[in-house]
């Protein structure tokens, strides 16, 4: 990168971080810290939801996504706004009504205690491996794209996180989302006409699209039925709906950003421009990934376009036969370049049979170029044992790195760096406040002053924040980690949702039953993990998103039946 | 966390006069976003 990259690229994260802690100096007091002083407006709710679920991984994978995979991927986003309609509807108002700090204080009301508990350590403990995994998933890939130790990096994104976090709680969080909704979204947009503006003279954005959709990149809506696709509109319609009812409406790092609002109609407004904004947004992003598939359908894409990767292969006994798998790539794109701009001209001409040839002669020559792409990764298996050979996550960066003018390519990086941040500072920020009210001032000091909760808060961000940057240390030890954890989410977050609903509209069962319910549905996902095919035993396959959905409703069947076996 | 005996004050949605006008144009949004997508989907597949 150019000096002018790295002083953008510092200059927008200090700003950032300087922002967020002048604008919440005067955070005197627990409602301060916890909920933003409760006077936030509807738009700043919205972006601090968009913030806090937007994390570096969105921007980095989602285009790679797309450049692989075409763009069926927004699917999963069609039940967001489902979501955000049940939220408003049923969680909010109970929310407000009883004026709490995290949504398991509810569960204390409704229930008891040990539920409230349960609940509330599921968030605990995947919350807190989360937030690690937050700062290690781009460190790994923004220190191999910049040549940093990795721990320097996950250092670099825990302190900045930590400075406004620990310092301004809530009111920081909230108000550094707004800056950093704003380099994201400003970054983004210009890196989508940037990429379109860096197309080969002749060829124009109609072009563009065609050569995308004759590829098979453009199918955004898939209406067949199949529980082993992954994304179709049925499993965005009903799994997602559950995944993300239980994200926004019982995980707490997404609650506290709505429960800051200034009043029910604020935090309802947020919501609601959170339900309209969102699948745009994400339809931006991974359309961006597609234009950049058609770049470099006219442009010589890498083999494999993680270098560091790619290095370590060349020392190895194998760079002869990966050099060769290199040269036979160059020599099959310039075969497919002719047939794309065949594909071109025939469109031009309107015949369906030309344009039906020229297609197939270009997806022809893509599979045979993929099938490349796949030996090469074969071969970086056995010559790096290890190392990731999924290399979607650098294909955007890459592109940015080599092709984007200058000034740019360091805004790119700040808009990576601020998603790795909004995302972490909420659930750090969720992680203190949910430690404090729900442990520490329930179970060990109940008789403290605000000031003393207000302490134990901020020491609290700041352990958990410490904690999180170990994890994100310690992970490249164990890679399989991070697969653990996002398993952990998928079994564990049914349940809590399944507990919420129990609470929400089921009012004739009680503490025991849904407590009880709850291990059981617990552990029939487990055993249903178990035995399918993504699992050990591969009995059956089933995509983790039905997870989201099973585990709830099992949740509220077990209560129903253990319900009636205590009224017997 | 303190218990409120009050009912918490709901105010109209801006631009409607309910709140399940506001629910209901978040819904067609998604339904037109939907359609739009899948008129994409057939034009350029």
């Amino acid at each position: 990168m150019s000096n002018i990259d790295w002083i953008v690229l510092f200059g927008t994260l200090i700003s950032i971080v300087a922002y967020g802690v002048w604008k919440s100096r005067d955070t005197k007091d627990m409602d301060g810290y916890l909920r933003g002083g409760s006077d936030v407006k509807w738009w700043a709710i919205g972006l601090s939801i968009m913030a806090t679920q937007a994390s570096a991984i969105t921007f980095l994978s989602t285009p790679g996504q797309a450049f692989n995979d075409g763009m069926g991927f927004i699917q999963f986003y069609f039940g967001l706004p489902i979501a955000m309609i049940i939220i408003a509807v049923f969680f909010l108002p109970i929310y407000y009504k009883l004026k709490v700090y995290t949504a398991y204080e509810y569960l204390e009301t409704r229930f008891d205690m040990k539920t409230r508990m349960l609940a509330a350590f599921i968030f605990l403990i995947q919350r807190g491996l989360g937030a690690g995994i937050t700062i290690y998933a781009p460190s790994i890939i923004l220190s191999s794209l910049l040549g940093w130790d990795l721990k320097i990096t996950n250092v670099l994104i825990g302190v900045l996180v930590i400075i406004y976090t620990v310092s301004g709680g809530t009111k920081a969080v909230t108000q550094t989302q707004k800056t950093q909704m704003a380099v994201m979204m400003g970054g983004m947009i210009i890196a989508g006409i940037l990429v379109i503006t860096s197309l080969p003279t002749g060829v124009g954005f109609g072009d563009a699209l065609n050569v995308a959709g004759k590829m098979g990149k453009l199918n955004v809506v898939d209406f067949s039925f199949d529980l082993k696709n992954r994304y179709s509109f049925w499993s965005g319609m009903t799994g997602a709906v559950f995944l993300f009812l239980s994200y926004f409406g019982t995980d707490q790092s997404q609650v506290q950003r709505y429960l800051s609002g200034k009043s029910l109609s604020e935090s309802r407004l947020g919501l609601m421009m959170n339900g309209l904004l969102k699948v745009p947004m994400q339809f931006i992003i991974l359309f961006i990934g597609v234009m950049v598939f058609v770049y470099y359908q006219y442009n010589q894409p890498p083999v494999f376009f993680n270098d560091t990767v790619k290095e370590q292969v060349y020392s190895t006994d194998y760079a002869d036969d990966f050099r060769g798998l290199e040269s036979e790539y160059t020599s099959i794109f310039d075969e497919k370049l002719d047939a794309v701009n065949q594909l071109n001209a025939a469109m031009k001409t309107d015949d369906p049979q030309e344009i039906e040839q020229a297609q197939a002669l270009v997806n022809s020559i893509q599979a045979q170029s993929d099938e490349i792409r796949n030996e090469a990764k074969a071969i970086i298996e056995e010559a790096v044992p290890g190392a990731e050979i999924n290399d979607k996550d650098y294909i955007f960066m890459t592109f940015v790195m080599n092709v984007l003018p200058v000034g740019i390519v360091g805004l790119l990086f700040a808009v990576i760096f601020s998603a790795a941040m909004s995302s972490t500072s909420s659930e750090l920020n969720a992680l203190g406040g949910t430690t404090t009210i729900d442990f520490y001032k329930r179970r060990v000091k109940q008789d403290g002053d605000d000031l003393h909760y207000l302490k134990s808060s901020k020491l609290f961000t700041l352990a958990w924040g410490i904690l999180a940057i170990i994890v994100a240390s310690t992970l490249s030890l164990f890679e399989n980690l991070i697969q653990a954890v996002n398993l952990i989410g998928s079994l564990f977050y049914p349940t809590v949702l399944g507990i919420f609903i129990v609470a929400f509209f089921f009012k004739s069962i009680k503490s025991n039953a849904v407590f009880i319910g709850a291990i059981m549905s617990q552990i029939a996902i487990i055993v249903i993990h178990y035995l399918n095919v993504e699992g050990i035993a591969g009995v059956f396959t089933m995509g983790f998103l039905w997870y989201n959905a099973l585990g709830c409703i099992l949740v509220v069947l077990f209560s129903f039946i253990i319900k009636g076996l205590r009224d017997k | 966390m303190t218990k409120s005996t009050d009912e918490v004050k709901e105010d109209k949605p801006p631009f409607f006069d309910s709140w399940s006008k506001m629910y209901w144009l978040v819904m067609a949004v998604l339904g037109v976003l939907i359609l739009l997508f899948y008129l994409f989907t057939q034009h350029y597949s």
